[in-house]
């Protein structure tokens, strides 16, 4: 598409940081494809969900994978070269902003990136014990030591 | 127009209302004298105070009717505004001393607490479900110890994803020092010394059907 690559619009974040980006990666996000395809885009989009911290991540994101997009589906080398990138990109952030990530590419309905998200969240809680987890993601430990052995119990013969 | 047409019938009805009451009341008051008078008759002192104390009630009474007389159907709406006012001042002042302290307090902590103290609890569930369908099948059961609401989002995400896929061949051991070399995982590894296992292909599956057929027909 000759004229998508024209087109520029501009998102701006919930802490007033607008970014100018293509048409093509603008619709790497579902929601403002959306609203490209309703005509509500002549102005900035305003994204009420993001900060430009995270929305910029996202944009760097969304290019790399217009830019790099295999060409169809046989190109397994570049499908694995994107997937090496996807993993070096995410490598830089700590799980603050991973969370963060996975929160707005939800907003902004990125299948890519939430499932590249989602990915790296679990492969930290794989081969945890439940106490590593709790400590990783300071969750509180809500259950008594009777409830938790009830659980054990019950689960010793699904889990083995 | 209707206001003023219900205004007249109140006020009737009022009048009708007031009318009969005074009857009531003017033969009531006559009882009551006879009855003071008996009672004079009979014993002096108590008769006399107790048909006061009788014209004292029933005076009260008439007063709240006269009182009323005139506001015509705001009676019914005063008696029953006061009702209500006390019934929903208490109605929001129980609410009121109850939420004015302990339970917003309550609540803005927990909100805190849970905003500031666990990233991954403050996801919204389906989020978590699809963090959650990323681990393996192994996972499943130390993330259900790890917390409520974890667990509760563990669960769905093993009914919803898990139910529906192989687990992976699990280690024997869970050190990965032993199985360095041998890249685990995507590569199946075939157990020494396995049965074959002996596949039927189409063609010979047929042919097996149709020496069956062909025995039970002649």
């Amino acid at each position: 598409m000759a004229s998508s690559s024209t087109n520029k619009f501009v998102l701006k974040s919930n802490d007033d940081v607008s970014f100018e980006v293509t048409e093509a990666v603008a619709r790497e996000f579902q929601v403002i494809a959306h609203i490209i395809d309703d005509d509500c885009a002549k102005k900035a989009i305003p994204l009420s969900n993001v900060t430009g911290e995270i929305l910029s991540k996202m944009i760097e994101y969304g290019k790399k994978h217009i830019e790099e997009a295999p060409v169809d589906e046989e190109d397994e080398e570049g499908k694995k070269k994107l997937q090496i990138w996807d993993e070096e990109f995410m490598k830089q952030f700590n799980m603050e902003i991973v969370f963060q990530l996975i929160l707005a590419s939800n907003y902004l309905n990125n299948k890519g990136l939430l499932d590249l998200t989602c990915c790296t969240v679990a492969d930290h809680i794989k081969d945890m014990t439940p106490d590593e987890v709790r400590t990783l993601f300071n969750v509180k430990n809500d259950y008594t030591t009777e409830e938790e052995e009830e659980i054990r119990k019950e689960n010793s013969w699904a889990f083995e | 127009m209707i206001s003023f047409i219900t205004e007249f019938w109140f006020s009737s009805a009022s009048k009708v209302v007031d009318w009969f009451l005074k009857k009531l009341t003017m033969s009531l008051t006559k009882k009551m004298k006879l009855n003071r008078d008996d009672g004079g008759g009979y014993s002096d002192g108590g008769g006399g105070f107790h048909g006061k104390e009788d014209e004292l009630e029933l005076g009260l009474g008439l007063g709240l009717v006269r009182f009323t007389r005139g506001l015509g159907r705001k009676r019914i709406l005063i008696s029953s505004s006061v009702q209500r006012e006390s019934l929903s001042r208490s109605a929001v002042q129980i609410p009121l001393t109850e939420s004015s302290s302990p339970v917003k307090r309550q609540r803005s902590r927990a909100m805190v607490s849970s905003s500031s103290s666990s990233r991954l609890e403050s996801l919204p569930q389906e989020l978590l479900i699809k963090v959650i369908e990323n681990v393996d099948h192994e996972d499943l059961i130390s993330l259900c110890l790890v917390s409520k609401s974890i667990k509760e989002a563990s669960l769905i995400a093993k009914s919803s994803h898990f139910a529906y896929t192989t687990p992976r061949k699990t280690r024997a051991f869970r050190n990965p020092l032993d199985f360095e070399d041998s890249s685990y995982g995507e590569e199946d590894i075939e157990p020494p010394k396995a049965p074959r296992h002996y596949r039927w292909t189409k063609a010979k599956r047929k042919e097996q059907l149709s020496s069956i057929s062909v025995a039970l027909f002649t």
